[in-house]
């Protein structure tokens, strides 16, 4: 991406970290063009049996997005908020978007490839993730944050820590009580049905 | 509260909706026991499994809900693998790389300029555009290919699509254009500022509009309904709010065409694949379907009628009359259940409302509002009447006001001093509302009134204009529909991005027609006025020159080479000229224009139009043919009603004609002259008159046709030799001179292919004037 590109969003960015909500319009869309963009490049890589070095990929969609040298110190962490909740939101309304997709099952032609199939059911469980996290936060705010930043963000742990201003150890425990209760819920949704 | 393990991994079938999430979730649980489940949780996290039991009974100290809580977490801890171990980005690489969208700003797709995203639904993604060619920003709706594929059903939708907008429904969105580029489906639509209805419903709605939206709802269904096309999927979220107050509904046809997507047995059926497990995510949402739809059998323009009903009970109550936790369970409910009387959950609604709901919502089809008409008409009438009571309430009188005549069918109204209980008549027997939709004979028809009864001279007039004809002319005898045709001939020409100009000669001053150089100036501030020009007529009003030539000027200059859009010049009333000393100069320079553009097709004229509408009547005044432009041009008649017309307008009155025969004597009297009709079967609903009473007042000066019939005697007597023929005819004598004929059946005053089987139009005309000219 050219660097005037990457001026513009960085500033949307911080535009809408600030409350403007007619940024994330602006916002969405190229964000959105470039991650699909990285997508399609990690998915050619792929030999069967590799797996994605997903923290790689997650940080080279904020590299290539922001412009990182003008981005203050004391921003950071706001900044690393932000821009997990634009991912959190433009990867949610992707999955939603796609839900219509799914069939019964032998009707069309459509090839499914393996990643494919898992893709679909990620969706599904994004979306109901989502919804679950919303609900999270409302018992414990900060970790619903730790999980936004590290799911949605692909922080590392101790990137969150610093980002969040708590040790190491508290990041650690909020995320194990948030995936352990996160994971029962998605589960019981499931059962339920 | 399960406990032990999950089935390892099972495989997801669909999102669950967040209501029903978050209901779970906080059923029990504070932020506060959260914490202290999580402290626990977390410390036996630390322990070894044997020692964890021991750890548990001194932490819990006998709370076993605490217990079961803290157990739980831990086996779902265990047994989490890898989830969420990865980031969401690459959970959803995959689908994101297989993604067709278009999302990035700046894009160009087919001749549209993508601005922004709008918002995505269930089903399409919806972008901010800008169409490259008319500079006009639209909202750009891109359908997922999977729903698009097959041939059929889409050509299907393009079609429903185009029908509803050709309706040209101030309550339905109109549709741009439609088609297919890329391998994507695309329509592009009007962009409407505002809010969808779910927005607003947030907010809190009062019952004014409430009924409001409702009524405008319901005026849009009729109408599709008209035209064949039932909408099937009637929310919220179909429908926006514009902050003039507009209602518009989206989205016409969608549902059916991801239906047939999924159909796979060819049967117009919502298939329970609507909603299986397997296929996943519902289309569309379930609170508003019907049973029918429920059970998968044919939909109809009831099925809209349910939806509606669905929608009102949840403005008034603030929620769905099925609203239940699972699919499952509203599902039962649409089928079975009889949702909770509005009253409970909105104590001040009316009783007429909750009534007109009640019947909406009624399970078997045959139970519900038959038509959307009626739907209307009720709300409608409901809405006058809250209207009356507040006028009441702000005048300070509370005791019963009927305006009505003492006759059978008289319409009573009983208010309480709290406010709006009320008792409505039968609906069957004539109500306000029902009366005021019928006020305007006469006047031109509102744009969405049921009673406007299209021809084939609208389809003709849009043609014409479309195809930038240099005149159109729409004759009809007076008071036929002329102005309202032209009003709907003129939204149409807008809409394809020509400028308008009306210009209505009976609202013309008296001193404008004094002098041919007023009028002229006249017509030209018309255009500056609505045009918006900067140059005034006077600025550049030359008094050397002809008023004419400065008036043809101006067009020229400032209007034809200026403006690089068509325009269309619409007259209505234009008869006022011919009873105008400088109508023949007017009408002269209307041909000389159009002898212009046959000359020089490409010259600034080519881009006027003008539209004339002029009464039939007014022929018994043309002489001489060749001065005006009244023979060249596109002519369209508005044609009398046929027989069949005038049985379905007597259908839409409400039968006042008891059966077929009584309509074919009705018909024997005044035959299908639009004007007539009307006023005719007006006059016997509201004073509820059967055939024999009205035919005995027919042809009195004081009866309901009185007016019409003296303003034509008046025209008639103006000329001797006319007279005479009349009363050649009345007395039985052979036939007028062509010439004498073909005047007045031109004026509507008699029938016949030629001048020897001429005979008086109809039976009134034929009593009225033996009565007057013998």
């Amino acid at each position: 991406m050219d660097a005037p590109s990457q001026k513009q969003i960085t500033q949307m960015l911080v535009d809408w970290g600030n409350g403007d909500q007619a940024a994330l319009e602006k916002l969405t869309p190229l964000v959105y063009s470039e991650l699909h963009r990285l997508a399609r490049r990690y998915m050619g890589r792929e030999r069967p049996g590799h797996t994605l070095q997903t923290s790689a990929l997650v940080n080279e969609a904020y590299i290539r997005l922001i412009d990182w040298k003008n981005i203050h110190w004391q921003n950071r962490a706001h900044f690393f908020a932000v821009s997990a909740q634009l991912m959190r939101r433009i990867l949610v309304d992707f999955a939603r978007s796609r839900n219509y997709a799914k069939r019964g099952g032998a009707a069309r032609k459509v090839s499914l490839e393996e990643a494919t199939v898992i893709s679909r059911e990620k969706g599904a469980e994004l979306v109901a993730l989502d919804d679950a996290l919303d609900s999270l936060a409302r018992l414990d705010d900060r970790q619903s944050r730790v999980v936004e930043l590290r799911f949605f963000g692909g922080l590392e742990l101790e990137e969150i820590a610093e980002v969040m201003k708590i040790s190491v150890g508290t990041v650690r425990r909020d995320w194990s009580l948030a995936r352990a209760w996160l994971h029962r819920e998605l589960s019981r949704a499931r059962e339920s049905e | 509260m399960k406990r032990g393990p999950s089935a390892s991994h099972a495989r997801f079938t669909r999102a669950r909706a967040l209501l029903d999430h978050h209901r779970a979730v906080t059923n029990g649980m504070t932020p506060e026991r959260y914490r202290q489940t999580g402290d626990i949780y977390l410390a036996a996290l630390e322990l070894d499994a044997d020692r964890r039991a021991a750890f548990l009974d001194t932490a819990c100290a006998g709370d076993d809900a605490l217990r079961e809580e803290v157990e739980s977490l831990l086996a779902s801890d265990q047994e989490a693998g890898d989830f969420i171990s990865t980031s969401a980005l690459d959970a959803m690489a995959g689908e994101l790389a297989k993604d067709d969208k278009i999302t990035a700003s700046g894009t160009t797709f087919r001749h549209y300029l993508i601005l922004s995203l709008l918002g995505t639904g269930g089903m399409a993604e919806v972008y901010l555009a800008e169409d490259v060619r008319l500079k006009r920003k639209v909202a750009l709706k891109l359908l997922p290919a999977a729903f698009t594929q097959d041939v059929d059903s889409v050509r299907r939708f393009e079609q429903e699509a185009r029908t509803v907008s050709a309706l040209n429904h101030p309550n339905i969105v109109t549709i741009y254009d439609i088609g297919r580029f890329d391998n994507r489906q695309y329509i592009a639509t009007e962009l409407i500022a505002g809010q969808t209805l779910r927005d607003h419903m947030a907010l809190g709605l009062t019952l004014q509009q409430v009924l409001d939206i409702a009524i405008q709802v319901s005026s849009a269904l009729t109408a599709a309904h008209t035209a064949g096309v039932v909408h099937r999927d009637i929310k919220p979220e179909n429908i926006m709010l514009r902050p003039d107050g507009y209602v518009k509904v989206l989205d016409f046809g969608l549902a059916k065409l991801a239906d047939n997507e999924l159909r796979r047995d060819g049967e117009d059926r919502l298939a329970a694949k609507r909603f299986s497990t397997a296929a996943g995510i519902v289309l569309g949402t379930t609170g508003y379907m019907s049973p029918e739809q429920a059970r998968g059998e044919r939909v109809d323009a009831r099925t809209d009628i349910f939806s509606l009903g669905v929608l009102l009970y949840e403005m008034i109550a603030g929620r769905g009359p099925f609203a239940a936790p699972t699919m499952a369970d509203t599902i039962a409910a649409i089928l079975a259940r009889e949702p909770t009387p509005l009253r409970q959950l909105a104590p001040t609604v009316p009783a007429a409302l909750e009534r007109i709901v009640s019947k909406a919502l009624t399970k078997l089809r045959e139970g519900r509002y038959q038509s959307a008409m009626e739907l209307l008409v009720d709300l409608k009438n409901l809405n006058l009447e809250l209207e009356l009571v507040s006028k009441m309430k702000r005048g300070g009188q509370l005791d019963v006001q009927s305006d009505f005549d003492p006759t059978t069918k008289r319409f009573t109204t009983t208010l309480d001093t709290d406010g709006f209980t009320s008792l409505l008549a039968d609906p069957s027997s004539a109500s306000t509302a029902f009366k005021q939709m019928l006020e305007p004979v006469g006047g031109a028809v509102p744009l969405d009134s049921g009673f406007y009864v299209a021809r084939p001279t609208d389809e003709k007039f849009r043609a014409a204009i479309t195809r930038q004809d240099s005149i159109v002319l729409v004759k009809g005898a007076r008071q036929v529909g002329k102005t309202s045709l032209l009003a709907r001939g003129l939204e149409q020409a807008r809409r394809s991005g020509a400028q308008v100009v009306l210009t209505d000669l009976q609202n013309i001053s008296a001193d404008s027609l004094e002098s041919l150089d007023k009028l002229c100036i006249t017509f030209a501030d018309c255009f500056a006025d609505q045009l918006d020009l900067e140059v005034a007529p006077s600025d550049v009003w030359k008094p050397n020159r002809g008023p004419v030539t400065n008036f043809e000027q101006y067009l020229r200059r400032e209007v034809l080479i200026n403006v690089t859009l068509p325009i269309v010049w619409a007259l209505d009333e234009v008869d006022r000229l011919f009873t105008c000393a400088f109508g023949s100069e007017i009408f002269g320079l209307f041909r000389s224009w159009h002898n212009k553009r046959a000359l020089d097709p490409a010259g600034p004229w080519r881009r006027l139009t003008l539209a004339i509408a002029y009464a039939t009547e007014a022929h018994l005044f043309i002489t001489d043919l060749n001065q005006s432009p009244f023979n060249v041009g596109t002519r369209l008649l508005l044609e009398d009603f046929t027989f069949e017309q005038v049985d379905e307008l007597n259908h839409l009155y409400r039968s006042p004609l008891k059966d077929k025969p009584e309509v074919a004597r009705y018909f024997r009297l005044v035959s299908g002259h639009p004007y007539l009709v009307r006023r005719g079967l007006y006059e016997m609903v509201t004073n509820g008159l059967d055939l024999s009473a009205l035919e005995a007042q027919a042809d009195h000066d004081e009866g309901p046709f009185g007016d019409h019939l003296r303003r034509m005697l008046f025209s008639l007597s103006q000329d001797q030799d006319l007279c005479d023929v009349v009363r050649g005819l009345l007395r039985g004598k052979p036939g007028p001179t062509p010439e004498s004929f073909y005047r007045l059946r031109s004026a509507g005053l008699v029938l016949g292919d030629s001048a020897r089987d001429a005979r008086l139009r109809c039976q009134l005309y034929a009593t009225y004037f033996e009565r007057h000219l013998l």
